[in-house]
Formats: C-alpha cells, sequence, structure tokens
C-alpha cells in the first residue's frame, strides 16, 4: 500500500498524465580544446516525458543524466573529466533538467524551459527541440550551447577558455513509444 | 694580383640556405618540447604543448615539401672535386634520409593523432582530416613508430653536424660555408 502511494507521490510533479519513461537514444557533447573538436557521450541517461501534440504547453520533462556514464575520446580524458575540476562527479554524479515550460514554434519546431542543474549549481535553461514519428515511436532531438563556466565544469587551471572552450555543444536524441499510434 | 673570383665556392641559393636553417630551428625546439610534455600531468599546459609540437610539426612537413620542390628547380652545388667519393656517398645518403625522415616523423605524427581520435587543427584554423578511424592498438603503434623515427633523425642530424664540422675545423674545406656563407672562406 505504501510502495503503491510513493509511486504516485513520484508522479506528481508530473501530474495530469501518467509519464512514459524514454528510451535514450544518445545525449552527446562536444567542445573545442585550442581549436580541436573533442566529443563525449553519455551512456546512461534517463528521461521521463509527459508530450501532448494537442496541447505542448500541457508537456513536461525531466532528464537525468549520470555523469560517471561519460564517455571520451581517451581513457586518460575519460578519467578526467570526473575529477574535481570538472564534473566532480563524487560530489556530484548526476546533472538534472526539469522542465518548467514547453511552447511550440512557428516552424513547427518546440522549445523547453526549464532548469539545469548540474555540479550544484542550477540555472535556465531553454532547449530547442523537433518531434518526428518514426514507425511506432515518436522521437524527439535536438542541440543546444551550455557554457561549461556557469556550471563551474572546468575550473581551477582549466577555467582559462583558451584551452578549453567555454561552448559546450550537447546534442540529444530520445524515442518515446507510441501505445495508441 | 691573382682573380679570386675564379675560385668561388659554389654556394647554396639564399631560399635553401633560409629554409635550412628555420627547419633546424623548428627540430631544435620541438624535440626538447616533445622530451617534456610526455611528462608532464594532464594540465592546460600539457595540452598546450602537445598542441604546439603537432603545430611544429605540421609547419616542418610543409616546408620540406617546399625545399624538396626548390630542391628540384634549384639543384645543390656540386661539391669540390677534392672530397673523396666515399665522403659524397656518405653526404648524398645522410641527406636522402634526413628528407625521408622530415616527411615520415610528421606523418607518422598525424596518423597518431588520426587514431587517438584528437585531430590536428593546425594554428586552431585548419583542421587535417583524420588519416585513420580511432583505433586504440594502432595508436600504440604509432607512438612506438613516431619515438623510433625521432631517435633515427636524432641520430642522422648528429652525424649531418659533426660531419660539417669535421669538414669545417678539420678539413678546413668550403663545405660548411655553403650553408653558412657569412663563415671566412679558407
Amino acid at each position: 500500500m505504501r510502495r503503491s502511494l510513493l509511486a504516485v507521490l513520484c508522479m506528481l510533479p508530473l501530474a495530469g498524465q501518467a509519464a512514459t519513461p524514454l528510451v535514450h537514444d544518445e545525449v552527446r557533447f562536444a567542445v573545442r580544446m585550442m581549436g580541436a573538436p573533442v566529443e563525449g557521450v553519455f551512456r546512461r541517461v534517463s528521461a521521463q516525458l509527459v508530450f501532448e501534440p494537442a496541447a505542448p504547453q500541457k508537456s513536461q520533462a525531466n532528464i537525468t543524466i549520470d555523469l560517471n556514464s561519460a564517455e571520451l575520446g581517451s581513457d586518460e580524458a575519460t578519467a578526467e573529466v570526473k575529477q574535481r575540476d570538472w564534473f566532480d562527479t563524487a560530489t556530484y554524479p548526476s546533472a538534472r533538467f526539469v522542465s518548467s515550460a514547453v511552447h511550440r514554434l512557428a516552424d513547427g519546431t518546440y522549445e523547453v524551459s526549464g532548469r539545469m542543474t548540474l555540479k550544484g549549481r542550477s540555472h535556465d535553461l531553454t532547449v530547442p527541440f523537433r518531434v518526428q514519428t518514426a514507425g511506432q515511436a515518436r522521437i524527439f532531438s535536438g542541440s543546444f550551447v551550455l557554457h561549461r563556466l556557469d556550471y563551474a565544469v572546468g575550473s581551477g587551471e582549466w577555467a582559462d577558455t583558451s584551452s578549453v572552450g567555454n561552448d559546450v555543444t550537447v546534442r540529444f536524441r530520445f524515442s518515446q513509444p507510441l501505445s495508441n499510434p | 694580383m691573382a682573380d679570386q673570383q675564379l675560385f668561388q665556392t659554389p654556394k647554396y641559393s639564399h631560399l635553401s640556405i633560409a629554409l635550412h636553417w628555420l627547419v633546424a630551428l623548428i627540430i631544435v625546439i620541438t624535440m626538447p618540447l616533445a622530451w617534456v610534455m610526455t611528462d608532464l600531468p594532464t594540465s592546460p599546459q600539457k595540452l598546450q604543448f602537445y598542441t604546439w609540437h603537432k603545430w611544429l610539426g605540421v609547419t616542418v612537413f610543409l616546408l620540406t615539401v617546399l625545399r624538396v620542390l626548390w630542391r628540384m628547380f634549384k639543384p645543390a652545388p656540386p661539391l669540390s672535386a677534392a672530397i673523396p667519393v666515399w665522403q659524397r656517398h656518405m653526404a648524398a645518403a645522410s641527406h636522402v634520409a634526413l628528407y625521408l625522415l622530415l616527411f615520415a616523423i610528421p606523418l607518422s605524427g598525424w596518423v597518431m593523432s588520426s587514431a587517438a581520435g584528437f585531430p590536428v587543427v593546425y594554428l586552431s584554423i585548419w583542421q587535417l582530416p583524420d588519416l585513420v578511424g580511432k583505433d586504440k592498438a594502432l595508436l600504440e603503434t604509432m607512438k612506438n613508430v613516431h619515438g623510433t623515427l625521432a631517435d633515427g633523425l636524432l641520430a642522422v642530424l648528429a652525424l649531418h653536424t659533426l660531419a660539417a664540422l669535421k669538414h669545417h675545423y678539420i678539413d678546413r674545406d668550403d663545405v660548411l660555408v655553403r650553408m653558412l656563407p657569412f663563415l671566412r672562406t679558407r
């Protein structure tokens, strides 16, 4: 009895509709190091979504990224990114995005506004995305630029943006299985 | 007074001389940079040194292309008849070895960067295409190749330098003057 009550309470932030878990296809990021592109990927991401095509303003998203699942081009870089100057995964094992509003834009794409929490710091973030249907699934994809220094990612000697750029481009893709196409 | 003009030392062109010493200077910087950078802990400085090392390597490659083209257009001046045949052969062989190494070493470095998945962006502007895909095993192999070829370059350079000094101070001939014309003729 208590367990199902707890389950219901967890759903309350996404009340109104049952939130469906999204299949995380990919969340990739890239940054320039002295001009050279460096790419990384997060292997473990969990996402909950309520999406109303007819009434997008009722949509909600809740994304959690396991920062320990980050993988970069080399073992050295993968180990380094979890250290204190970077993600500091020992203290902050995950990053979170919680939406507050979703808008449909004139060109048929969407925009979700919300709060990004990373390394103990929170900032407003607006992310453009588009929705496509492929077979029995709905695909949500898009990309945005995050400023790593806003979240003190790459602090101390790494705060100098001539070594590692401040702009981090994040690309994502999530699928939502459609129960009633 | 005897006509000294009859005994002019044939010299390298100004361009050949300039390119020769420019490449020499770059090598003198690039090699110690490699010895230092590989021992550094992960830091912005390590990233900087690696990046500069790669830029210097690309520059040597480009300058060597230029030098070879120039040499085809304007061949090296002939050595004095007084120099024994075996020394001419040694000179030719070591110069060929140097040109080959100055192509092979930057190339192996380029393959290494490609295999590491960390592309070279020359002067932060020009991204060199990846020669191979990301490959950890190949990366390890190329590290050895790049390092061994660099050791080879060091050995040939030592020979090259000592030979030049031998010609100048022991044989007292004009071999070094050809490349360093400000030296007094013997």
